[in-house]
């Protein structure tokens, strides 16, 4: 089941995990067909996809995340599926050396002004958090 | 929508897209709770799980894809979902310089010598093909 933004609970718990190393956060991501911006964002009525309102998103994402040591892996949209059946859009993976690092993302003091890309551009998703056993071919 | 292979019609969607383009085949996995090996298999006395079946066949994916050009960009075992839910146990990435290179992989054998691992481990999966790069 989709959702645009974590349970309070789901937070909680990412945020209290005793897990301490390395998370990599796997995005699932459903566009809207138009961009949505609010009507006093300054990109208010401009004619985009959801698609390059949130590549804006993650652009700005991904800046705010490498001071922290966050690196992008993939972004990449979704051509078809080869195996079972879905409809998302894209796939973000994000790379990060704790958990920490990524809720210091989100507090950012630039989160609030990227997130509008991200609230005009993004349907819904899934946000998977996984722990890296394998990276670049080998086993770490 | 459950499933483990590919329908005949997705086969053929895929061989209608650019064979010499990149790929990255996001797979999101579900084990089984026990391996089911063959009762001839070796593996069969092991008592082993989905996931530790998997990840046999997991390493010797690594190895054929070192081979082919491709690689295993990234592969974790799921924590938890932070947004939305599901089922999934574990996400692997993998990136192929072509989809030719992927499509002609399971006619090698040495790929063929380790995929009785992934029917052993494996309950089902999803496979989204994508173009990294392009969002």
């Amino acid at each position: 089941m989709p959702a645009f933004q974590p349970s309070a609970e789901q937070f909680r718990d990412f945020r209290d995990d005793k897990h301490d190393g390395p998370i990599a956060q796997v995005n699932l991501l459903k566009f809207r067909v138009k961009a949505k911006y609010a009507k006093d964002d300054p990109e208010y009525g401009e004619e985009l996809s959801g698609e390059a309102a949130y590549q804006r998103y993650s652009a700005a994402f991904t800046a705010a995340a490498a001071e922290v040591g966050g690196v992008t892996t993939l972004l990449a949209s979704t051509e078809r599926y080869f195996i079972g059946g879905g409809d998302w859009d894209g796939v973000l993976v994000n790379h990060f050396p704790s958990r920490q690092a990524f809720i210091a993302t989100l507090n950012h003091p630039d989160y609030k002004a990227m997130s509008r890309h991200r609230d005009a551009g993004l349907l819904c998703q899934d946000l998977i958090v996984t722990r890296p056993s394998w990276l670049d071919g080998d086993k770490v | 929508m459950t499933a483990t292979q590919p329908t005949p019609d997705q086969i053929q969607a895929f061989l209608s897209a650019d064979m010499a383009a990149p790929v990255c085949m996001v797979n999101l996995l579900k084990f089984k709770p026990m391996a089911t090996y063959a009762s001839d298999a070796a593996e069969a006395a092991e008592n082993l799980t989905g996931r530790e079946a998997y990840a046999r066949y997991g390493a010797g994916v690594q190895k054929v894809l070192a081979k082919i050009g491709a690689k295993g960009q990234y592969a974790g075992p799921v924590n938890r979902f932070m947004i939305g839910e599901g089922d999934w146990d574990m996400v692997a990435l993998v990136w192929y310089p072509t989809r030719k290179i992927f499509l002609e992989m399971p006619q090698r054998a040495d790929y063929q010598a380790i995929h009785y691992h992934r029917d052993a481990g494996l309950a089902h999966q999803h496979l989204i093909e994508t173009t990294p790069g392009t969002l």
